[in-house]
């Protein structure tokens, strides 16, 4: 589904619901309304990739974007382990407060940059040990890249 | 006795403004220097350059006038200056000052730097958006790009466990 179709969909859809015929008119039961509900959240999320790429940062390649993510990672946390030293991890270095901000700031901002940052195995060649699954998803992230 | 005049050449950009520059400084440009190097006679007809326009290639010929006569990367130099070059966002105070411009035109300097093989230029440009990024949650680096949340809810529900593992140390 394109933008365009996206839209008139979720027009049609909204204006469906502006007359005084109450929702339940239109459907009878929960499972029926989630779907719809996901439909629009769905449509949505595509609307506001079509609003995010008219941004002029949206500009800059991949390529570029990867260099900038590089730059925001924490100098002495590119290489080594990280995470609370345990009996389990020795070797492991105390985790700063703003540790996982750089994560946060490629990944949680929009779903371009996630999805480029979770697509850079270079990205991810500092293990992290503050959460099994996380350390897990770092691992699973760096793919083939040396750590 | 007077020194030997500097070969002068001449650029034209997408909005046909053109420049009449140093040979040594147009040299900064990696592009420019190979195309340079490839044409044997003199040539009058000045270099079109289709990616850049006028105002944005003034501020790279300030940048590059500023820094000509600097040695430029070599190939092998590059690569083993590339993890010590990620690991500092650190900006000359020159750089910084020339660098200090709305976001349009930042990103317009990244694109021309990239497009002319600029190395060190592109460098300025990333380590500045990257400066302008750090410290700052997702929503404030949204509103500091008139970005919008376009996550789905699958993508949501993963970040929310993303955030758990973080709060969880």
């Amino acid at each position: 589904m394109d933008t365009q179709d996206s839209l008139f969909g979720l027009r049609q859809f909204i204006s469906s619901f502006s007359s005084s015929s109450p929702v339940a008119d239109h459907c009878t039961d929960q499972e029926l309304l989630d779907t719809l509900i996901g439909q629009v959240e769905n449509a949505l999320a595509l609307l506001k990739k079509r609003r995010n790429s008219l941004s002029p940062i949206t500009r800059l390649s991949s390529d570029i974007l990867l260099d900038i993510f590089q730059y925001i990672q924490p100098r002495s946390r590119r290489f080594g382990f990280v995470g609370k030293r345990t009996s389990e991890f020795p070797f492991a270095e105390h985790v700063e407060p703003d540790h996982f901000q750089w994560v946060k700031a490629v990944t949680h901002v929009c779903s371009r940059w996630r999805d480029l940052a979770i697509n850079s195995p270079t990205l991810w060649t500092t293990i992290t040990f503050p959460h099994p699954l996380c350390t897990s998803e770092v691992l699973d992230r760096s793919r083939l890249a040396p750590l | 006795m007077a020194a030997p005049a500097t070969q002068q050449i001449k650029i034209r950009c997408n909005d046909e403004k053109e420049f009449t520059v140093d040979r040594d400084v147009l040299e900064r440009s990696v592009l420019i220097k190979n195309m340079l190097e490839d044409v044997t006679e003199q040539q009058d007809a000045p270099i079109p350059l289709p990616n850049v326009s006028g105002p944005v290639m003034a501020k790279v010929l300030e940048y590059c006038t500023h820094h000509r006569g600097e040695p430029l990367p070599s190939a092998d130099t590059e690569q083993s200056q590339d993890e010590t070059r990620k690991r500092t966002t650190d900006i000359s105070e020159w750089d910084q000052k020339f660098i200090t411009v709305d976001q349009e035109m930042l990103f317009e300097i990244i694109l021309a730097a990239n497009y002319l093989d600029i190395k060190s230029l592109l460098d300025v440009g990333c380590k500045t958006v990257a400066n302008m990024i750090k410290g700052k949650t997702p929503e404030e680096i949204r509103k500091l790009f008139n970005i919008v949340n376009d996550f789905t809810p699958e993508e949501e529900a993963q970040i929310k466990k993303e955030n758990e593992w973080a709060e969880d140390r």
